[in-house]
């Protein structure tokens, strides 16, 4: 569970984009943000995890104030416990696609063999397990999106971030993205919060904050 | 996290070859060029060494100065004393059953042979002696065996040969005898002192003087090599200072451009550090990520470079430089490569993860 309070943030000094927000993210539910262009939905969600700091106000996760935590502790957390899902999936093209979802276990600590184990039930289980081999170039847009849902799951994470994860996605892969977000909210108790504009998207959370 | 800092180095090809050149140049231009100058200060300071730059000569001028053959001991216990020699009188002796030769000088030779004096086999018995190359010559002994006479009828075995080098290579006009403990009252009339470094020349020339304890101080002179050992100090002062300077302008060349080439490399790496941040990097792992990859390739550069500026010195001047010399290159070069990392990996853990990780 994500709890913020207060929170506002802006990126000049004088001109805030979140200004004084009160808001739970609860565990076991899909939260959707949405709202125009500009309108600070992606940069919500970067505050959740913890990416950025906030001018004012407490972001508590699972009941750890980490609003004004050191970047170490900050990073500690997200690599355990945080997935993020990109808009354009944000792979290295210089991995393969199996290092690329195994790549974040650098920084948690799980060894590599159970992440490369974890990383090929992820590839089964989505359906790109024929292109573990692959560059990301060498994949299609959906196979790349569903490789960075892989990378996002890998460490098992009680928060999810997914910034318009189906922006770029035929309506299929797109279908196959928000079931997973939702199947790991519902049936493994996440707290799952997708930013998105797509009405489809937003349809399917169980709550929506409109910024 | 070694592994992925060479996965990253393997991956940034053109960053990566361009560092490992530039501190290959680095370290070939400086064994190239200030190895030269080690190489040649070495040469002169071994010739200053050669001319006698840590000796320290007490003659007893006037033979007043009654200095004991225990004097010698005394010395030779002294802090600094890399080897001492005491010489007894000088008296003329010619090479009995000989006609013709010229006489030469004899003298008693207390404390041990040093290593500069090669010598045969010696049991240093009283009544024998060895015999220099030239005073072999002169005497018109064939081999260094046979029996030499002085002017008053007392007799000496020849048992072997010596062959001194600088600063006793005067020696070699002379025969070098063992000591008789049955002598009285035995005397040292040159005492020839070697220090173990040019810089302890002058206080072990008073500390020497104090410890042969002479009955008359007057009748004695010092020579000590301290002006030669002046000049050796200044020539490697000014020898080592310019080494000094051309290896730091060419390491500073050398760190700017690594610097230069790796602020390239962090720059068009913007979204791959914003990837790891978001996967969970603290801004201390991108820092050792970054050093580590320049670290890899920066030692790939100073074992290419080193390898190369050693052939070429040794293409050049027939000598491969100095191994100490050369390993000190490759690891200031390294130091060097890891410092110019620093502060691109800086701004590397330093830039906003979100302002490249937004799709606009």
């Amino acid at each position: 569970m994500i709890e913020v309070s207060g929170l506002s943030f802006g990126y000049r000094r004088g001109e805030p984009i979140i200004t004084g927000l009160d808001r739970v993210f609860p565990a076991g539910r899909v939260s959707g943000v949405t709202g125009r262009s500009g309108s600070g939905k992606s940069t919500l969600l970067y505050l959740l995890g913890l990416l950025l700091s906030p001018w004012t106000g407490r972001i508590v996760v699972d009941g750890e104030d980490m609003g004004g935590a050191p970047d170490r502790r900050r990073s500690r957390l997200r690599a355990e416990r945080i997935g993020f899902v990109f808009q354009d999936a944000a792979l290295d093209a210089t991995r393969s696609v199996i290092d690329n979802i195994v790549e974040g276990s650098l920084y948690s600590g799980i060894p590599r063999r159970l992440a490369v184990t974890r990383a090929g039930d992820l590839m089964e289980r989505f359906d790109v397990g024929l292109r573990a081999s692959h560059k990301p170039g060498e994949v299609s847009g959906g196979q790349a999106q569903r490789v960075a849902l892989c990378r996002a799951l890998l460490n098992e994470p009680r928060i999810v971030l997914a910034d318009e994860p189906t922006g770029n996605l035929d309506t299929e892969t797109a279908g196959v993205v928000i079931g997973a977000l939702v199947a790991l909210a519902h049936g493994e108790g996440a707290t799952v919060i997708i930013a998105s504009h797509d009405p489809e998207v937003i349809a399917a959370c169980d709550e929506v904050l409109g910024l | 996290m070694l592994m992925e800092a060479g996965r990253v180095a393997r991956a940034q090809p053109v960053a990566s070859t361009i560092t490992v050149l530039i501190v290959a140049a680095v370290c070939g231009v400086i064994l190239s060029t200030t190895g030269q100058t080690v190489q040649a200060e070495q040469a002169v300071l071994a010739r200053i060494d050669d001319a006698g730059t840590r000796s320290i000569v007490v003659s007893d001028t006037e033979g007043r100065a009654g200095i004991t053959p225990e004097a010698v001991t005394r010395i030779a216990g002294l802090s600094g004393v890399e080897w001492v020699i005491g010489l007894g009188p000088a008296t003329d002796v010619r090479a009995i059953g000989l006609t013709g030769g010229e006489p030469v000088a004899i003298r008693i030779l207390y404390g041990d042979i040093p290593p500069l004096v090669a010598a045969s086999n010696w049991d240093r018995s009283p009544g024998a002696a060895l015999v220099g190359p030239v005073a072999q010559s002169i005497l018109g002994l064939r081999v260094p065996a046979g029996g030499v006479e002085s002017t008053d009828g007392s007799s000496v075995a020849v048992v072997g040969w010596f062959d001194a080098a600088d600063p006793l290579a005067h020696l070699d006009r002379s025969l070098l005898a063992a000591p008789d403990p049955q002598a009285d009252q035995p005397v040292v009339r040159t005492i020839h002192v070697l220090a173990q470094r040019p810089d302890q020349v002058a206080s072990l020339a008073d500390a020497v003087l104090a410890v042969a304890g002479p009955a008359d101080p007057t009748s004695l002179a010092v020579v000590t090599s301290e002006a030669l050992a002046e000049i050796r100090a200044a020539v490697a002062g000014e020898l080592g200072t310019y080494g000094r300077r051309l290896v730091l302008m060419i390491l500073g060349a050398g760190l700017g451009l690594v610097v230069l080439n790796m602020y390239g490399a962090v720059t068009t790496r913007r979204r791959d550090f914003g990837r790891r941040r978001a996967l969970g990097a603290s801004r201390s792992t991108i820092i050792t990520l970054v050093t580590l990859q320049t670290a890899i390739t920066g030692i790939i550069g100073a074992t290419l470079g080193t390898a190369v500026g050693s052939v070429i010195v040794w293409r050049l001047t027939d000598r491969t430089p100095d191994p100490t010399f050369t390993i000190a290159v490759g690891v200031l070069a390294v130091i060097a490569t890891i410092t110019a990392a620093l502060p691109p990996a800086l701004i590397a853990a330093h830039r906003d993860p979100v302002k490249v990780l937004r799709v606009p």
